[in-house]
């Protein structure tokens, strides 16, 4: 079988892997080798169904032991099975780089055999690429649950970005649609990639805002109990222990294998022993050639499926929260459910995949990250799903009139983010204005605020804009008025009609409440 | 009265005008800089044209002063605004560098000025294409083994993208062309990079080489096509993703070109 015939296999079994993304990670090119990275990440091109193109995604193989009933390469779905060698997949990734089509490679894999096998092949093509094709760009790789936590480091070590898949928000969904994965399996490697940044930051001194989340968090000056800054604390008494006591190591290294089932506990005893640094010297070569090897620098990620199982959406941001928190993960993907098996335990989804909702939970991800929104806020038991018509920020702002108007001349940055209509970048903006003259709602307009929304919740050295009393409900129908009606090819919701009784019934319960 | 300073589109042109604008001492309130060669810029009565010449000392000493005056990050904002395809940027920069010179490195974060503001949209949207561009710029393999990317730019972008692609590819040979303004900019293996202006002859040369001779645009073809989800089409967002204007050498979007004699060339340029 020829390479275009694979291409076109995997390539099409990758494309419900969310992440193409090729952020994070910012390295100069190396005389003698091909590439380099740049942080913000770049996008290529943009495939017909609007999702951008950076990395080269495929699957190594589609071949799979594990019969995950949402998944199109299950072991009880009669498709072609084929599988790359991992020259071919240096080739493709080169020749494709040299044209500047890519950013990099996104290795993912079906379980083939098992476990170990697979993560074996997958360090394999990336050992390959990097030290016989002396490639320097982006490398987003898969650990795969249940392999060995030596080869997740190894491929630690020659990629930019990891991840390992939650699949499902909830341990039953998991059990129901995924018999064959285990939390425990998918957390622990998640758990092992994380320790190793870790270590790898601290032994390189490297301080960079990698987890926005935390970064966030400090600015708030809100700390949790399982924290970075926590575990940089724990991490460096424990640096300081073995420094003093290197005979220890051996024995600590022993109870490891024992603790090994405690997952969403801050394990310690997961950071590898022994000197930091070591690895790098042993087996990162490509990097250390030229400048100081670095363990996953573009973080960790990992992906949801959205609406195969029945979580509320308050139930899926606690997750994505909790996994900022304990993880530090990176990013956390949102993958509308599509049905592509037939199958007794997948819902039918009569209005096609539920973007509109994946959307709303992108735009909540956002906030929980970079504005320093908690999900409790945005969400509750007695308001488990985010509201179709308006977004999570608007919605939040509605709920809380105590919080507004807010003095455009004299908040602070984060109190700004608050407000509807201003995103980071122009509260940035207006910090910096601020600093040479007062700001109108003339200048706002200049700086990129998006006065349709923020006109309600905002003075401007002490005049609002409106002179009326501003009730909840009149906010609410100027706020969807100023929007475009959501379109039937657009969304999966119903298009509006006159005599459709929803849309007006939503706006007066909101009017009356 | 007023006058008017008409200059080159160029970043020498431009500066050198500002250069100009002091040295004539028309005074600031009377004196209005444009830029040859665009067609929508009425004639004025009661208004003196002055045409000038590029004189790269005076721009240097413009540059010069601004970088020790105000911050390399006024400088590049400056730069990139230049490089623009809007008519008003010449008189904007022009205005911007009055504020400057008053406010110093500051005049950043004057928003609130009108001058400040429109050179902050134009460096941004020239920051913007050129951030598209690192990613939508294709090449193609020519024979002997080196890279062309043709690629039709609003704004003048050659010079602002290229350190990234020497950086990139340190052991290709590869040409960048900007097939509006027929500029080019070369890289060899080891050397940094040389800007040039393209001759006639040189473009006739170039223009032989419309297609790869690998197969690597077909797989990537095939791959871009393969991606894709169908039950989540959404074309418009395509579409404001990458708006039309950047496809013009984009493989991916090329769907009725001639078939390509492919495989068996590929052999002899290969590895």
């Amino acid at each position: 079988m020829d390479v275009m015939e694979k291409l076109q296999i995997l390539a099409d079994s990758a494309k419900y892997d969310v992440a193409c993304t090729s952020s994070g990670s910012n390295r100069k090119g190396v005389a003698g080798a091909i590439g380099n990275s740049v942080a913000p990440g770049i996008c290529h091109t943009f495939s017909a169904d609007g999702r951008c193109i950076s990395l080269l995604k495929i699957l190594y193989t589609n071949h799979c032991i594990f019969d995950c009933k949402y998944c199109i390469n299950r072991s009880s779905n009669d498709v072609q099975r084929v599988s790359f060698t991992p020259e071919e997949v240096c080739r493709l990734t080169i020749e494709f780089y040299r044209r500047n089509y890519i950013e990099g490679l996104f290795l993912s894999s079906g379980i083939n055999h098992s476990p170990n096998e697979t993560m074996a092949e997958i360090v394999e093509a990336l050992m390959l690429l990097r030290e016989k094709y002396h490639f320097n760009g982006y490398i987003h790789c898969k650990a795969i649950p249940g392999a060995d936590p030596d080869l997740v480091e190894l491929a630690g070590w020659y990629a930019d970005r990891m991840s390992v898949n939650l699949e499902l928000p909830t341990t039953e969904g998991l059990r129901t649609l995924a018999p064959h994965k285990n939390r425990k399996n998918i957390l622990l490697p998640m758990r092992q990639i994380q320790s190793g940044i870790e270590e790898n930051m601290q032994a390189l001194g490297v301080n960079d805002s990698r987890g926005r989340y935390w970064y966030t968090a400090r600015e708030l000056g809100r700390k949790e109990e399982n924290s970075t800054l926590l575990l940089r604390e724990k991490l460096r008494q424990k640096i300081a222990l073995q420094e003093h006591v290197q005979e220890n190591i051996i024995s600590e290294k022993e109870q490891n294998s024992k603790t090994d089932a405690l997952p969403a506990v801050l394990r310690e005893d997961t950071f590898h022993t022994g000197i930091p640094g070591l690895h790098m010297q042993k087996e990162a070569k490509w990097a250390n050639q030229s400048h100081t090897g670095r363990f996953v620098p573009a973080g960790q990620s990992t992906q949801m499926i959205i609406g195969a199982t029945g979580e509320s959406d308050y139930q899926i941001l606690a997750v994505s929260e909790a996994l900022y928190k304990k993880f530090d993960l990176k990013r956390v993907f949102y993958s509308a459910f599509i049905r592509v098996n037939e199958d007794s335990a997948l819902p039918v989804l009569p209005g096609g995949p539920p973007l509109k909702r994946e959307h709303r939970l992108y735009q909540a991800d956002w906030l929980l990250r970079y504005y320093g929104f908690e999900a409790n806020e945005l969400l509750s038991e007695q308001q488990p799903n985010f509201n179709e018509f308006l977004d999570p920020k608007c919605d939040w702002a509605l709920r809380h009139p105590e919080q507004f108007p807010v003095e455009v001349n004299q908040a602070d940055y984060y109190t700004l983010l608050r407000v509807p209509g201003i995103g980071v970048r122009s509260a940035r903006r207006i910090m910096q204005a601020r600093k040479t003259a007062r700001l109108d709602f003339n200048d706002l307009k200049k700086v990129g605020v998006v006065l349709k929304r923020a006109i309600y919740f905002i003075t401007c050295s002490g005049s609002s804009y409106y002179s009326l009393k501003l009730s909840e409900g009149m906010i609410l129908q100027n706020l969807l008025l100023a929007e475009k009606p959501p379109k039937q090819e657009d969304t999966c919701f119903q298009q509006l009609t006159l005599f459709d009784g929803t849309y007006r019934e939503f706006l007066q319960e909101c009017g009356s409440a | 009265m007023k006058y008017v300073l008409q200059c080159e589109d160029s970043i020498e042109g431009i500066f050198s005008a500002v250069y100009a604008a002091w040295e004539l001492k028309y005074g600031h309130e009377n004196t209005e800089l444009q830029v040859f060669g665009f067609k929508n810029s009425n004639i004025e009565l009661f208004c003196n044209y002055i045409s000038l010449d590029p004189d790269a000392e005076k721009a240097q000493k413009v540059l010069n002063t601004i970088r020790r005056i105000c911050s390399d990050m006024v400088y590049e904002a400056l730069f990139r605004a230049a490089c623009s395809d809007a008519a008003d940027k010449a008189d904007a920069i022009y205005r911007y560098i009055q504020t400057a010179l008053r406010m110093g490195s500051k005049v950043r974060n004057h928003l609130t000025d009108p001058a400040v503001v429109r050179v902050m949209e134009l460096s941004r949207a020239v920051g913007n294409a050129e951030h598209h561009y690192l990613g939508f710029l294709r090449f193609i393999e020519i024979p002997g083994n080196i890279l062309l990317a043709r690629f039709a730019p609003k704004p003048r972008l050659t010079e602002l993208i290229i350190p990234h692609f020497v950086d990139r590819f340190p052991e290709e040979r590869f040409v960048i062309w900007d097939t509006v303004r027929n500029e080019a900019g070369v890289h060899v293996p080891g050397q940094t990079y040389l800007m040039m202006k393209l001759t006639e002859g040189q473009v006739a040369m170039l223009q032989q080489y419309a297609e790869d001779n690998m197969e690597a645009e077909q797989l990537w073809k095939t791959f871009v096509e393969n991606i894709s989800i169908k039950e989540r089409e959404n074309k418009k967002l395509q579409q404001n993703n990458i708006p039309l204007h950047f496809r013009t050498y984009m493989p991916e979007f090329q769907h009725n070109g001639l078939p390509k004699a492919i495989l068996q060339k590929g052999e002899e340029h290969g590895e």
